[in-house]
């Protein structure tokens, strides 16, 4: 079997890379989110005193508005907003693991291995699962004391690009089939 | 169901053709060819059999058999 040329390419070394920095950046980041969950439940004052009237938080798809000077959101929906964050946050680390993976893996052989393929369906789910994760943080946040007027959103794109990435993972197993096929071809 | 049994290794012999000398001859690498010595493929193509026919003067027929199992 010819060695893929694949595996030269700058621009699969660079999203490798990239993919990983972003992985790190996302996984610092579900740990900033833990802090200051913690910290927000120690010191009470700290969340509430930083939260004006007319202002808002608004963090990876969830946004809390404070609309009225006389709306309040209370430490649990600010402690439920922090937690999701980091929850969704956690959940674009591990697409950023899993692209990481597939990208090595074709870097060191061909990118049709059915570890791949599961690598990409993982990624799909995944990326579907951020945008309705945001969705019932938002939720969650309002039940729990989150401002009056709190905007409710779905980020279809992410929905989309999850599908997406269902369909092309289905095209890698018949493009690991084909290669099997071929194994042992002379 | 039988199976392809592939005699190059034999029609080398009768044609004192080294491994290196076919691999030359054929453009086909000297791991291919071994596999194909030892019977480790599931498919050849054409092309490799009409240039192994070539350099070794000899048929598809000679270079392979099917035996039932």
């Amino acid at each position: 079997m010819n060695t893929p040329k694949i595996n030269k390419s700058k621009l699969l070394h660079t999203g490798k890379v990239a993919s990983k920095a972003i992985e790190i950046l996302c996984w610092a980041g579900v740990a900033l989110m833990l802090m200051a969950a913690i910290a927000a439940m120690i010191d009470t004052s700290w969340a509430t005193l930083n939260l004006m009237p007319d202002s808002g938080i608004s963090m990876n798809g969830i946004t809390m508005e404070l609309n009225q000077g006389s709306d309040q959101i209370t430490l649990s929906a600010i402690v439920a907003m922090l937690l999701g964050c980091g929850f969704c946050l956690a959940l674009t680390a591990l697409v950023f693991r899993n692209l990481h993976a597939v990208l090595k893996a074709s870097q060191s052989g061909s990118p049709f291995q059915p570890e791949n393929v599961k690598r990409i369906e993982t990624i799909g789910w995944l990326s579907i699962a951020s945008p309705v994760a945001a969705l019932v943080v938002t939720v969650l946040c309002k039940l729990l004391g989150g401002p009056d007027e709190m905007e409710f959103s779905l980020n279809l794109s992410g929905i989309f690009m999850g599908i997406l990435v269902l369909i092309l993972s289905q095209f890698f197993a018949h493009g690991v089939e084909l290669e099997q096929d071929v194994d042992g071809l002379v | 169901m039988g199976k392809i049994i592939l005699h190059l290794d034999r029609v080398m012999v009768e044609r004192k053709m080294s491994l290196n000398e076919l691999s030359e001859k054929v453009g086909v690498s000297n791991v291919n060819l071994s596999k194909l010595k030892n019977n480790k493929v599931t498919a050849i193509r054409f092309s490799t059999l009409e240039a192994i026919c070539a350099a070794l003067q000899c048929q598809p027929g000679d270079l392979m058999e099917y035996a039932e199992e």
